[in-house]
């Protein structure tokens, strides 16, 4: 919010009648060196007073009305400080104002850095439920909220982050098919990427549109991004071990370029949870041309490949017998763990970016970028076979233990010698016996091919991905009082989805038929997943089967906004249309659905509008009180657009645009010795449609469950405030309280990938008013801070995380689904109600040290410990199975994701 | 301080008021309720077909509760429903119709399709003339629930009209009844053995009337002694060529615990 008062006060000037006025002078140095520094930006908070200090470290504030102000200056790299002033009609020298090399600069390291596996959780609906990096923000609570609820799956006011926009040198990053903000694709380039703003909420900026949610705004320029070079080393526990980065920066030099290079690697053989490897790269650069004074090009290239084996959820009867870090998803294979399921990832972008400062009062930025990337995930499959996962739920000793007791306690007594894994060589041998012979193979009459027909396969599931963007944003001083900004952008994308075989586990082939087809609907080339070549022989690595389309999106958006600002008030208004449309081509036709497999599906058109608008009302140049509101129209994702994008073309019932109406206000203070927000929220989100598609053990096929007509409603506080004891020592304290909540009960319908079949149709789902899940509701955290003058520093607090609710199975809430339930046992008001996760307390502290050499070297060591207390038990989130057994609830039980234990995280820098 | 307290203290309220009562009021899924609608009741419906085998070629539906449980297996894949006319069983093939139809569950049958039948006196409902079990991929086309149904309580029931075995109480055959102040002729025995596809148990009154309980081989109770006392039963009402019986759900049905008869 800070620099939405800057912004908005910074022509405030203008209306001031005071006829008082004076100058105010200084001089900003290095407290440690006594140097003067140069490019240090000092202001009057609250007004439009800003300036830099010159090459000699002094600056200038003219025509200053007399008045009480607050005096902030700020440097890279150094700990802001704020001043009380007053200011008469004579001019004022404040004479040598000294800045304290910032630790928390440099503390900022060890922020936890969110891998990709934690925000993933390994399971698509979990996979984005953090805010990512939060560090660039300035508000105090969503600083706090990013790094010490974020690892523990809060999300701010419960939001899903597609409604945060994410944007790099003015290119919009949501993924254009789930419209989720991604982070991984600049994983482990921290340093490169910390010019970023992160904003909550509904607020405006000066450069996006932004969402409901927030947004954040990365700034890649290479001439600001900090000069100089820094190499780090990481050692930690979580999801990997080891990380080292390194970055050089030269600034803007003499011959008007500017280039900055960063890369990183990070890597761990096994992760903190079981099983899980880590193998990740990363590189950056950055080139910056400056033609003259109004004229510059950039250029940034970046890219993440990484690879990682996935985690998965388990039962509790699984957990209760190993350890909260059980993974089912490995097992030994040659001395080695193997996991089945790695993900592999690139998405190498490049963006070009023309900065023209057209006059004093405007300035234009224009991107193109380009982007092509992968998003692979292996899994097993498996035909006419035993289901080989460990935690399938035949194989847990609860499903045996009233037939055989005795099996059982020797199946639970595997468990816990950690013998329950994937068992990759007796997927082996099976594989070895299995001799078939296959017909007409490949569509060929006479065809026959016999050899070991593979019962267990390994797949990669693919998503590569081109994209293309062109944005323009505008900004223009009109006067003292009226700033208007103006955007547009396009973007096109096309995503190539398929499988491939992987791994045919010592088998010869594969056919590509589908089994639930083939079990089910015997005819004629029914079960053939591609008819262009039946009983498809597939034993090539590589090869592709199973299915193949491809995802087109268009998106284009003209924004508009203006700031007013007066005296006494700020106000703002912000307009955006869109369009989007986006389409299926069908690579595949395939046999269970001939007609409506192959080729271009209809094209799903969507013209949207959003409008925002906000006003401050400034008490003082210390007290704020602002409002703000948005209303807009979403259109669906293509993600939520398709029953079975896998299969067929066939588009979800009733599709139709969301819609958002959210309401905030709040209050701020900013002074010498506190600093706190504290606001309100508000928000109704109707007709959200909902897609979740995954591997249904009952029908040994993928399913898609389709839920239209959701609406929710979010409502809560935070508040953050930050107190300053005394220099140096600060204690502070975030919350937020929310309610978030279904608020209709939607249309379910259920379609299996290779049926026709619709399983269920237009039910309705009873869930109005439970609660959302993926989210502590509660999140409470309390903390000291201490940064010593001899620059070390030392903190920790303590965190309170409540009213997590367990993702609920929609099916269940069916009149269909429970229909032969006996709806009075208490058995079943169990079933049918939503689970609260137990609270969690944590607690974290950290410490570091900074040491400097010759005034140019710095030295940064810091440590940071999460969850000090070492509590494993804490459930961040999980999901009940849809899977239902009406006689015995208790066989499908949910599936639940824990939180890490103990975490540390020690850090090492060394810049120069 | 004071103006942020009350702008504080304000919001708070503001806030609270819009969360109205934060209660957690969980929305709870409905029973199911058939759209079916019964037209005909089970003793209009014998009526209509009293030459039987015969098969149903009219929007026929009618509704009754469950009173019999295949989970102790005494009864396997037929379920008998009652009304306040009377009962009638319907043949299915599914072997674990107590999950779906436990007693004292409403159920609809259509029965437009089916074949109404006797089975060895008993009134049934089945497929074809035969009176076969209903395949159990297309129990729900003849066969529905819906939300309300309780537990018939049983017909009290004279042991004398039994023992007469004069079909007076035809029209109760399939009802859950009651018999009270009796005990088992011979109590020195278990309900069934093994073999035998019914072990018959005679039950007797102080008075010397009789009535047959029939048990089947593959009731789980088949291995369990019979209650020593005298007391009450609950049954099905069945019949076998002629002569009354009774078929217990579970050993439950009988609270034999009185002093038996003295003789």
């Amino acid at each position: 919010m800070r620099k939405l008062f800057l912004i908005l006060s910074s022509i405030l000037f203008a209306s001031f009648v005071l006829s008082a006025q004076s100058n105010i002078t200084g001089v900003v140095k290095d407290k440690v060196s006594g140097q003067t520094l140069s490019g240090a930006v000092v202001g009057l908070q609250g007004t439009g007073f800003s300036t830099a200090t010159d090459e000699n470290g002094k600056f200038l504030l003219e025509n200053v009305p007399a008045g009480e102000y607050i005096l902030t200056v700020n440097a890279d790299g150094y700990e802001s400080v704020n001043k009380n002033i007053i200011t008469a009609s004579e001019n004022s020298d404040l004479g040598i104002i000294f800045l304290n090399p910032s630790s928390t600069d440099e503390s900022e390291d060890v922020i936890i850095e969110l891998s990709n596996d934690e925000l993933e959780g390994g399971d698509d609906d979990l996979r984005t439920n953090v805010s990512g990096i939060l560090h660039g923000s300035k508000d105090i609570f969503l600083s706090t909220a990013g790094y010490t609820f974020g690892p523990l799956r809060f999300r701010v006011r419960g939001y899903d982050n597609k409604y945060s926009d994410l944007y790099m040198n003015g290119i919009q990053t949501n993924d254009m098919e789930s419209g989720r903000a991604v982070w991984s694709y600049w994983g482990g380039l921290n340093d490169a990427v910390r010019n970023n703003e992160t904003y909550k909420g509904i607020t405006e900026t000066d450069f996006a549109f932004g969402g409901i949610g927030g947004v954040t705004g990365i700034d890649t320029r290479a001439s600001n991004i900090r000069t100089g070079t820094k190499l780090t080393y990481s050692f930690t526990n979580r999801s990997y071990d080891h990380r080292a980065m390194f970055i050089h920066s030269t600034g803007m030099m003499k011959n008007g370029w500017a280039l900055a290079v960063s890369g990183s690697r990070r890597y761990a053989d096994e992760g903190y949870t079981e099983g899980t490897f880590y193998d990740a790269y990363s590189y950056f650069i950055s080139a910056e041309k400056k033609l003259n004074d109004n004229h510059s090009l950039g250029l940034v290239i970046f890219g993440a490949p990484s690879k990682r084996g996935g985690r998965s959820a388990t039962v509790q009867e699984v957990y209760d017998l190993t350890s909260t870090t059980y993974n089912p998803n490995w097992g030994w294979q040659d001395g080695e763990k193997r996991n089945a399921r790695i993900t592999d990832s690139h998405t190498p972008m490049a963006i070009f970016t023309h900065y023209w400062d057209i006059d004093n009062t405007s300035k234009l930025k224009t991107s193109l970028a380009y982007s092509t990337g992968k998003y692979n995930k292996t899994s097993l499959n498996w035909y006419n076979a035993a289901d080989p996962r460990p935690d399938y739920y035949r194989y847990l000793p609860s499903y045996i233990e009233d037939s055989d007791p005795e099996a059982a306690a020797v199946r639970a007594q595997e468990f816990e010698d950690g013998l329950r894994q994937i068992d990759w060589d007796a997927m082996y041998q099976a594989n070895y016996t299995s001799i078939d012979t296959v017909f007409d193979a490949d569509g060929i009459t006479g065809n026959t091919v016999t050899g070991k027909r593979s019962e267990y396969i390994v797949e990669d599931r693919r998503n590569e991905n081109n994209q293309l963007w062109f944005s323009s944003l505008y900004n223009k001083d009109l006067n003292d009082n009226i700033k208007i900004t103006a955007g547009i952008q396009y973007r096109y994308y096309k995503a190539r989805h398929y499988k491939t075989l992987e791994d045919l586990l010592g088998g010869d082939f594969i056919v590509d038929i589908d089994k639930y087809a083939e079990r089910d609907f015997a005819g004629e080339d029914v079960a053939d997943n591609d008819l262009a070549i039946p009983n498809h022989i597939v034993d090539e690595i590589g090869e592709v089967f199973g299915n193949d389309y491809y995802s087109t999106v268009n998106y284009a958006e003209l924004w508009a906004q203006g700031t007013y600002s007066l005296n006494k008030f700020d106000f703002y208004l912000s307009g955006k249309g869109s369009f989007t449309d986006f389409w299926r081509t069908g690579n595949m036709q395939n046999g269970k659905f001939p007609d409506n497999s192959l080729g271009d599906s209809e094209k799903l058109s969507f013209t949207n509008v959003a409008v925002k608008l906000g006003a401050t009302y400034k008490i003082s140049g210390m007290h704020f009180l602002h409002a703000d509101a948005a209303f807009l129209t979403k259109a669906p994702d293509f993600r939520n657009s398709f029953v079975s994008p896998r299969t067929r073309n066939q588009v979800v019932d009733g599709l139709t645009d969301e819609t958002v109406l959210s309401a905030q206000g709040g209050y701020v203070l900013q002074s010498n010795k506190i600093k706190a927000t504290f606001d309100l929220f508000y928000t109704q989100f109707q007709d959200q449609t909902s897609v979740r598609s995954f591997y249904f053990d009952e029908y040994h096929n993928f399913v898609n469950f389709v839920m239209t007509g959701i609406d929710k409603t979010h409502q809560g506080m935070e508040l953050g405030v930050e107190y300053t004891v005394m220099p140096g020592l600060t204690v502070y304290g975030v919350g937020s309280l929310g309610y978030y909540r279904w608020t209709s009960r939607p249309d379910f319908s259920v379609y299996v990938d290779n049926s026709a079949e619709v399983t269920y149709e237009n039910e309705t789902v009873y869930v109005d008013g439970f609660l959302v899940s993926g989210t502590p509701q509660t999140a409470l955290s309390g903390g000291v801070k201490y940064w010593a003058p001899k620059h070390w520093w030392i903190g920790a607090s303590v965190n309170y995380l409540d009213d997590r609710y367990l993702a609920f199975s929609a099916l269940t809430r069916t009149i269909d689904a429970v229909k032969y339930a006996d709806h009075t046992t208490d058995a079943f008001t169990e079933l049918i109600n939503q689970e609260k996760l137990p609270s969690s307390v944590t607690v974290d502290a950290f410490a570091g040290k900074s040491f400097r050499f010759n005034y140019k070297y710095f030295l940064n060591i810091s440590l940071n410990v999460t969850n000090i207390l070492d509590d494993r038990t804490i459930i961040t989130g999980g999901y009940e199975q849809a899977r239902l057994d009406i006689s015995d609830y208790d066989k499908f039980p949910p599936k639940y994701y824990y939180g890490y234990g103990l975490q540390y995280y020690l850090n090492i820098s060394f810049r120069f | 301080m004071k103006n942020i307290l009350k702008i504080t203290l304000i919001s708070a309220a503001v806030f609270f008021t819009l969360s109205g009562c934060v209660k957690e009021d969980f929305d709870t899924t409905p029973e199911y309720v058939t759209d079916w609608v019964a037209n005909t009741s089970i003793a209009d419906l014998k009526a209509k077909y009293p030459d039987v085998p015969a098969t149903i070629d009219e929007d026929i539906i009618i509704k009754g509760i469950v009173v019999s449980n295949d989970e102790y297996g005494n009864f396997y894949k037929e379920l008998f429903i009652e009304d306040e006319t009377g009962a009638i069983g319907i043949e299915l093939d599914d072997g674990y119709l107590y999950e779906k139809y436990p007693v004292g569950r409403l159920v609809y049958v259509k029965c437009k399709g089916l074949s109404i039948g006797s089975d060895y006196g008993v009134p049934k409902l089945g497929l074809g003339l035969g009176i076969d079990r209903i395949n159990s991929a297309l129990i729900e086309d003849y066969v529905d629930i819906s939300a309300g149904g309780t537990p018939v309580e049983p017909k009290i029931t004279d042991i004398a009209e039994l023992s007469a075995n004069n079909g007076s109480l035809d029209s109760l055959l399939g009802c859950y009844i009651q018999i009270n102040d009796v005990q088992f002729t011979d109590s020195d025995t278990t309900y069934a053995v093994e073999g035998e596809f019914y072990s018959e148990r005679e039950i007797e009154d102080c008075s010397g009337n009789t009535v047959i309980m029939s048990t089947s081989e593959y009731a789980d109770f088949r291995d369990e002694r019979l209650p020593a006392g005298k007391g009450s039963i609950k049954a099905i009402l069945s019949v076998f060529r002629g002569d009354y019986q009774l078929r217990i759900n579970s050993p439950e049905d009988i609270d034999f615990t009185g002093e038996r008869c003295s003789k």
